[in-house]
């Protein structure tokens, strides 16, 4: 009773690692939605640093190796800039990005595992000591009317195009179907 | 097609048949054999057989007159010989053609089909090897007096081996 | 007396085999029918796709001319004359085959080395695209035929009679057998990728004429690509449905395009971006690097879908037609080969360009004319 006694605690200790072992086993061999696709493991610049000085190239690491095909868009202050061309090796994704002043920046990216799932996403950055609020005022000095007029302008061009596409359309259709 | 279309089948037979929709357009059937009427009487779907020194000629042959006309014999440029053969079955069960006595009589408004297994035209003794697809020239002698000339395209054909059995 | 044949013809009749376009209204779901086979221009080309196709890649004979060319083609005429109006052909030894035929079209063809016997047409071999990988089994021949019906045994009848009939004058390289889903409401069948396959197809008489018919010495006919592209299913399978509409740049449920549209006729817009700035459209998927410059049609789609019993691998007999096939085809398949997410998950594994006859009026046969044979 006594050797019974004392094993009793070890045994279920086994028990439970045992327990835990398959459990584990279990999950890990369940297949997970999340590994098909392709996720970013980590870049540099990372998302949501402040830096000191302009970083002059930027890499993303993912999970899967990549497709030859990737884009990114880099858009700081004053809008879109143009970067260096993309480099995509392996599971690594590298460019060189442009001198830049202070201020926040966001790099978008747009990958495609080798095995053809997409990824879109961005990662945004501060280059100096910009308060994150200069940010929000508009880039450049406009007059509330100017954008107003450009405003209409555009709604009244759409509104033109649209009704032309319409009409195009049903006169297609009308035209008559393939024998 | 589902249950309720079999069911509806012998309704839309009956509309056709009702509204003389009939889709049977012989012009477009014998849109590229050449045929030939002649003394009302006309061979159509005609077509000669592919095989070396002897072969058959098939067809439609149809007596558009009020009076019984019967195919006596006829000519062909490739054969030194055209016969008129009918098949019979022979004493052992074998299927047998041979001249057809009298040649082919065909009634009064009515047709005769020539085909392998039945009544047909041979060009024996053929004088070379019959190309397919090629247009031969037929005659054949009507008991009128008259003749009637048709052409047939050659076709490769291995069906209704029947012997031939010229002593019967 | 009622011969076998007058029984036969009796047969037709009550069968509505052959049912005048008149009667079409009383059996609207019926796809018995006929389409006519003599005209300006063949049936099968600008026909809506039947169910079912077999396509013949056969070559001529050595020693062969135009003269025995013009046999042939004689006998498949009139074989393909009588078989598409439900009337047993010459010589036919199962006629009871030939009753329905079920929307039966008989389209001849033939390949580059032919078209010299005929003055004035001249048809180039397609360049040798990058992502090819052609086999000789499906490669170039003399001649094509395509057949299409929507019933399988009106099909295989027509098939055996037509090669019967070339018995000394042709020789069969490879049969390709494919089926197409027929649909009701006008939209494009799919293709095994669970793609609606045509959306981009000429739509009217008008843009028939402008995109496939040709003029000139080939008036009235027309130019055929053929491309045997296989489908890679098992790893198109791994991917899910985001993945496989990023792909194609179309959406898989009605094929509008990933720029927005009620439909797979909406025109994509290859400008339209997400919040990123990134074209909805991705330029490197299927909808952005086959379009030209030009909206719309730049030739007929004919595509059926294939599985190979013996292997299991599958794919897709695409068909291009075209008035002229290096001005509008050429320009979309070297666009194709250079960048598209597609060619992941296909294979061109067979390839050949043949010119298709104008069509025969009633009393003649195709090729004749061209040839310069008499009649």
């Amino acid at each position: 009773m006594k050797a019974l006694s004392a094993s009793a605690p070890r045994a279920i200790a086994r028990l439970a690692a045992c327990l835990l072992m398959i459990a584990v086993g279990v999950v890990a061999s369940l297949p997970l939605p999340a590994q098909a696709h392709v996720l970013l493991l980590r870049s540099d610049p990372a998302d949501g640093s402040v830096l000191k000085e302009a970083p002059t190239r930027a890499v993303f690491e993912f999970n899967q190796p990549l497709a030859p095909t990737a884009y990114v868009i880099l858009t700081g202050p004053d809008g879109p800039l143009t970067t260096g061309p993309v480099k995509v090796q392996a599971k690594t994704l590298t460019l060189t990005l442009p001198k830049v002043t202070d201020g926040r920046y966001r790099l978008a990216y747009r990958v495609i595992s080798a095995s053809g799932h997409p990824l879109t996403n961005s990662i945004s950055y501060v280059v100096g000591k910009i308060a994150p609020r200069t940010m929000k005022q508009p880039p450049r000095e406009r007059s509330p009317d100017w954008i107003a007029a450009t405003g209409v302008g555009a709604v009244v061009l759409l509104g033109i195009g649209a009704g032309w596409f319409v009409v195009r359309r049903k006169r297609q259709r009308q035209t008559g179907s393939p024998q | 097609m589902n249950l309720k279309n079999y069911l509806l089948l012998p309704i839309f037979i009956a509309l056709l048949a009702l509204n003389g929709c009939s889709g049977s357009n012989d012009s477009d059937k014998s849109s590229a054999s050449h045929n030939s009427v002649h003394s009302g009487i006309k061979v159509s779907d005609a077509w000669v057989a592919q095989k070396p020194d002897m072969t058959g000629v098939f067809g439609v042959v149809m007596n558009h007159t009020d009076k019984d006309i019967t195919i006596t014999g006829g000519t062909s440029e490739v054969a030194t010989k055209v016969e008129l053969h009918e098949t019979v079955a022979a004493a052992d069960g074998s299927m047998k053609m041979r001249p057809k006595p009298g040649g082919f009589t065909i009634k009064a408004n009515s047709m005769h089909e020539l085909a392998p297994g039945k009544d047909h035209i041979m060009l024996m003794g053929l004088s070379r090897e019959l190309k397919p697809g090629e247009q031969l020239r037929i005659t054949l002698e009507l008991s009128n007096g008259d003749s009637l000339e048709f052409t047939a395209p050659v076709k490769p054909f291995t069906g209704a081996e029947e012997d031939y059995d010229p002593e019967s | 007396m009622p011969t076998r044949r007058t029984i036969l013809r009796a047969g037709v009749l009550a069968g509505a085999g052959v049912a005048a376009s008149a009667c079409k209204p009383l059996s609207p779901e019926k796809s018995t029918s006929v389409i006519a086979f003599h005209g300006l221009r063949q049936a099968g080309v600008q026909t809506s796709p039947q169910s079912h196709l077999v396509l013949l890649g056969i070559d001529l004979t050595p020693k062969s001319g135009a003269e025995d060319l013009g046999r042939l083609m004689w006998l498949w005429s009139d074989d393909a004359a009588r078989l598409t109006s439900g009337q047993p052909a010459l010589a036919d030894t199962e006629p009871e085959l030939a009753v329905d035929p079920a929307n039966l079209t008989v389209t001849f063809g033939i390949g580059p080395r032919l078209t010299q016997l005929v003055s004035g047409v001249t048809l180039d071999p397609l360049p040798h695209f990058s992502t090819d990988k052609l086999q000789e089994r499906w490669g170039q021949t003399d001649l094509v035929v395509q057949l299409c019906a929507d019933d399988l045994i009106s099909l295989t009848h027509a098939q055996r009679m037509l090669l019967k009939d070339m018995a000394g004058l042709g020789v069969l390289r490879w049969t390709q057998s494919g089926f197409h889903q027929r649909t009701d409401d006008g939209s494009s069948g799919r293709n095994l990728m669970g793609q609606l396959d045509g959306s981009v197809n000429p739509r009217n008489a008008n843009e028939h004429d402008a995109l496939v018919w040709a003029d000139g010495a080939w008036k009235h006919g027309t130019f055929l690509a053929v491309r045997r592209i296989e489908m890679h299913l098992d790893t198109w399978d791994e991917l899910d449905r985001e993945a496989r509409e990023f792909t194609i740049g179309r959406k898989l449920s009605n094929g509008a395009p990933l720029s927005g549209g009620k439909d797979e006729f909406a025109d994509p817009d290859l400008h339209a971006t997400d919040k990123h700035g990134f074209a909805l459209i991705d330029p490197a998927s299927h909808v952005a690097r086959s379009r030209s410059a030009m909206n719309g049609p730049q030739f007929l789609r004919r595509g059926y879908n294939y599985v190979e019993p013996t292997d299991g691998t599958s794919g897709l007999i695409f068909m291009a037609y075209a008035s002229d096939l290096a001005g509008q085809f050429v320009p979309v398949q070297q666009r194709l080969a250079e960048q598209d997410l597609l060619n992941q998950w296909t294979q061109a594994i067979g390839s050949a360009v043949y010119a298709i006859w104008p069509g025969a009026p009633k009393g003649d046969y195709v090729g004749r004319a061209q040839l310069g044979l008499p009649r």
